[in-house]
């Protein structure tokens, strides 16, 4: 119809009343969609009301359930499903914040009785937006049904819905999903490594004995970065040895800092030999962080390399050089200090003047 | 004569598809947006940003203030700068040789010591005087050097950053205390991103204690309204939507984060230019994105930073020449990425819309409005011309106000009450009528003023909105 009228309009009146009417009916169009607007804005407000009742009448329940010996099936009995929803966005911040036998207490919420039914029909529907808020419930509430479907999941071609089923897994410590989320984040390019670390994160350090596993015949270098650094999250030990070995052989210069990290966390003054070479690295970045780790590892034997890295070409190098030397040098200070104070216009001493007097400034 | 109708009638009707063309690409960058606002909406809903302080991954950040004669507000401001909520960062406060009190205000507030000091890059600036850091708070340091303008004290607060991220703000901004988390997220989620934009929303009106916002509100200026219209418009839907395209050609200096190696990559801000925060950017995609077309200048649609706005005509009309002037500046600088294929989107498409949308824009709608009224006048257009022409200037910008108020009600909501909404269709209504054309004719004379050889930057009074 509305291409028929256009076709009349365009035989029947010149180009330019077409035009103006057009634009006249574009704005009828927007003054309905001002008016809808409306509408939904008092509906919303309507609907925040309801929400704002629900929370105070739920607030009390929740804390005596917390308190006393209620079954968590009764306590759900009393909601209608159509506001599920609401419930699971108030206990959010509870699932957030609680640990120990009130969390265990506040899962059963959601493990035990239809909440769980209901979040796995979200979980299997083709909505991201249901996926996303099934998944993310269930991973809080560490909900063991789940991890077959959020496996599925992981096989997404939806970016949103590989995270959030990821985040899922990885609160539920399930430790098989690890090696599926390396294999499926391949897929999207521009899943970085920091996303990965923080999903990863969300583990405990189980995950830690079967990375450990991988990593002595992983070869994909992002991989063996991400790994090492959760090495460093969960404090890893036992992984030294081999981080060390990795690490001499890696040419990924982000292995290597992650490794140097690592080893300055675990303090494992083993690492002291082999950053004996690269304290003088062609990467600033290297050098940097091997002044770092030696600040934690304190082997005064490097005192002299590190003296020569305060004339290196990096400011940053120079400057983690004098801090370095006044952690592991006894009675360094001064001789810095006589340094710094003695040579006014070399850049060196510069920065070890700065180094001082923002050390005055923080004791 | 004849001649002279088919000449002022060729004219009229190119003005005439001028003005169409603008608001239909508007009204498609609001729709484009609209979508990428919701998908981002859908994706931070759930993604307990506060979650970065149990990582060993996040990144530090350097907050760099530049302040010149801030002395009402300089306080308030760090104190709230200070409770931003990140893992770590450092506070850069750049005192641009104010000649009011804001360096004693600072002594006074946060016992502040002098510090010897040597700048860790050579980025051009002005020469620091001293340097001092807070015994207070450790992560808060002072800059004080011979005033060289916003870009030079910039510049001079990234040679003494720490971290390898820079955020630059105005010192009489406020932020949402979240906003170090969600601008951070685009350089975690993609390592290609060298610069984030955050969006800039309007205070007046808005109820702020010790520099935080406590209730989001309208102001009773219907100036101040009609700005909140057009940052709606412009600056959130505009820009997001450029952003689909890996378009930003500019991110509001009032609050933006760069990684440092891109900015010591390319020299750092361009000292003495009137478009600092437009330039910057157009260099990053000229000098970095031609070397390496992955990375990304991005923009996330989160409502971040709140700045006040002119409320009057004096203060806003020196506001928008200057900004035509910077606009102007940045083209000029960088005028061989149009329709430069080297570029991609950028020199093809974002670029010449810049070019002739922002920059020539004024000329044209004004010429247009004038060439019209007087062509009407000797009888040289029809009826039914007159009134496309005033429907698609006028009545097409009524349309793309209030979707830009519709889309703001759909994805944030942030104007609580339904009054509110009510009067900011309002606002887009009437912007429409007066206000539009008079920041063109701002905008024109700007440009005239560029031309001609003015291009300070003016003055800039604020009234404050410290409570």
């Amino acid at each position: 119809m509305f291409i028929y009228l256009g076709v009349f309009l365009v035989i029947h009146i010149d180009i330019f009343s077409f035009l103006a009417l057009t634009i006249f009916a574009l704005l009828i169009i927007t003054y309905i969609l001002v008016i809808q607007v409306v509408l939904l804005r008092l509906l919303h407000g309507y609907q925040t009301k309801q929400e704002q009742k629900f929370f105070a009448v739920w607030e009390e329940r929740i804390f005596n359930y917390l308190e006393g010996d209620e079954k968590p099936q009764t306590l759900i009995k009393k909601i209608r499903r159509g506001k599920y929803i609401y419930l699971l966005r108030y206990l959010r911040e509870f699932f957030l914040m609680l640990k120990g036998d009130d969390f265990a207490k506040l899962s059963s919420l959601i493990n035990e009785t239809k909440l769980q039914p209901f979040l796995l029909s979200y979980l299997q529907s083709g909505s991201p937006r249901k996926i996303n808020e099934a998944a993310y419930f269930l991973g809080l509430a560490k909900s063991e049904a789940s991890k077959r479907l959020l496996r599925k999941k992981l096989r997404s071609e939806n970016a949103s819905v590989f995270l959030s089923s990821a985040l899922a897994l990885a609160r539920l410590n399930d430790i098989d999903a690890v090696f599926d989320i390396f294999r499926n984040a391949r897929h999207f390019k521009f899943i970085s490594k920091d996303s990965l670390l923080a999903i990863l994160s969300e583990y405990t350090d189980d995950v830690c004995k079967p990375l450990f596993q991988n990593l002595k015949r992983e070869k994909n270098v992002l991989i063996q970065s991400i790994t090492i650094t959760l090495f460093r999250h969960f404090k890893f030990y036992q992984a030294g040895e081999m981080v060390l070995k990795i690490m001499v052989y890696s040419p990924s210069k982000d292995v290597i800092i992650e490794s140097i990290k690592f080893f300055s966390t675990i303090e494992l003054f083993e690492a002291s030999t082999a950053l004996r070479s690269l304290i003088t690295h062609p990467k600033a970045e290297i050098r940097s962080e091997v002044l770092k780790a030696l600040a934690v590892l304190g082997d005064e034997s490097f005192e002299q390399r590190i003296w020569d890295r305060m004339y290196d070409s990096e400011y940053e190098v120079q400057y983690n050089a004098v801090i370095t030397l006044m952690k592991i040098i006894p009675g360094s200070e001064e001789k810095i200090s006589r340094f710094a104070y003695g040579n006014l216009k070399d850049r060196a001493a510069a920065i070890a003047r700065m180094v001082l007097s923002e050390r005055n400034i923080k004791n | 004569m004849e001649i002279i109708k088919y000449i002022v009638f060729g004219f009229n009707t190119l003005i005439l598809l001028y003005f169409l063309a603008v608001c239909s690409i508007y009204i498609t960058l609001n729709i484009i947006a609209f979508f990428k606002m919701s998908k981002y909406n859908r994706t931070i809903k759930y993604l307990d940003l506060k979650r970065v302080f149990k990582l060993t991954n996040y990144k530090p950040i350097s907050v760099i203030v530049p302040a010149y004669n801030e002395e009402n507000g300089i306080v308030e401001s760090i104190k709230s700068l200070l409770q931003l909520e990140y893992p770590d960062f450092q506070l850069v406060i750049v005192n641009d040789g104010s000649n009011d009190n804001t360096l004693q205000k600072l002594f006074e507030n946060f016992s502040i010591r002098q510090v010897s000091f040597t700048p860790f890059y050579k980025l051009k600036s002005q020469p620091i005087r001293s340097v001092y850091m807070s015994s207070e708070y450790p992560n808060l340091i002072v800059i004080d050097k011979v005033n060289g303008g916003k870009a030079d004290a910039i510049n001079a607060g990234i040679n003494l950053a720490k971290s390898p991220l820079i955020t630059v703000i105005d010192a009489d901004s406020v932020l949402e205390r979240d906003c170090l988390l969600k601008i951070v997220r685009p350089f975690m989620d993609d390592e290609n991103v060298i610069a984030v934009g955050g969006t800039i929303r309007i205070a007046n009106g808005c109820n702020i204690l010790h520099g935080n916002i406590l209730n989001v509100g309208l102001s009773k200026s219907w100036l101040a309204r009609f700005q909140v219209v057009e940052y709606l418009r412009a600056f959130l839907f505009g820009r997001n939507g450029f952003d689909v395209l890996n378009g930003i050609l500019i991110i509001s200096g009032a609050f933006s984060c760069f990684s440092r190696d891109a900015l010591i990559k390319i020299d750092g801000y361009r000292a003495g230019c009137i478009g600092e925060d437009m330039e910057i950017i157009v260099r990053m995609h000229r000098k970095l994105r031609r070397e390496n077309p992955k990375l990304r200048i991005t923009f996330i649609p989160d409502p971040v930073c709140w700045t006040e706005a002119p409320e009057t005509f004096k203060v806003l009309r020196s506001q928008r020449m200057r900004w035509q002037k910077g606009t102007v500046d940045s083209i000029l600088l960088h005028k061989n990425l149009f329709m430069n294929p080297a570029y991609g989107w950028i020199g093809m498409l974002v670029f010449p819309y810049f070019a002739l949308f922002e920059m020539l824009g004024p000329v044209i709608e004004i010429f247009g409005y004038f060439f019209f009224i007087f062509s009407f006048a000797l009888g040289f257009v029809t009826i039914s011309f007159a009134v496309a022409f005033l429907t698609t200037a006028i009545l097409y910008g009524v349309v793309l106000s209030v979707l830009s108020v519709i889309l703001e009600e759909l994805s944030f909501q942030r104007y609580p009450k339904l009054s509110q909404l009510l009067s900011l269709i309002a606002a887009a209504f009437l912007e429409n009528f007066g206000y539009r054309q008079l920041t063109t004719w701002w905008r024109f004379r700007g440009m005239v003023e560029y031309f001609t050889g003015k291009r300070h930057w003016g003055k800039m009074e604020k009234k404050g909105f410290v409570k």
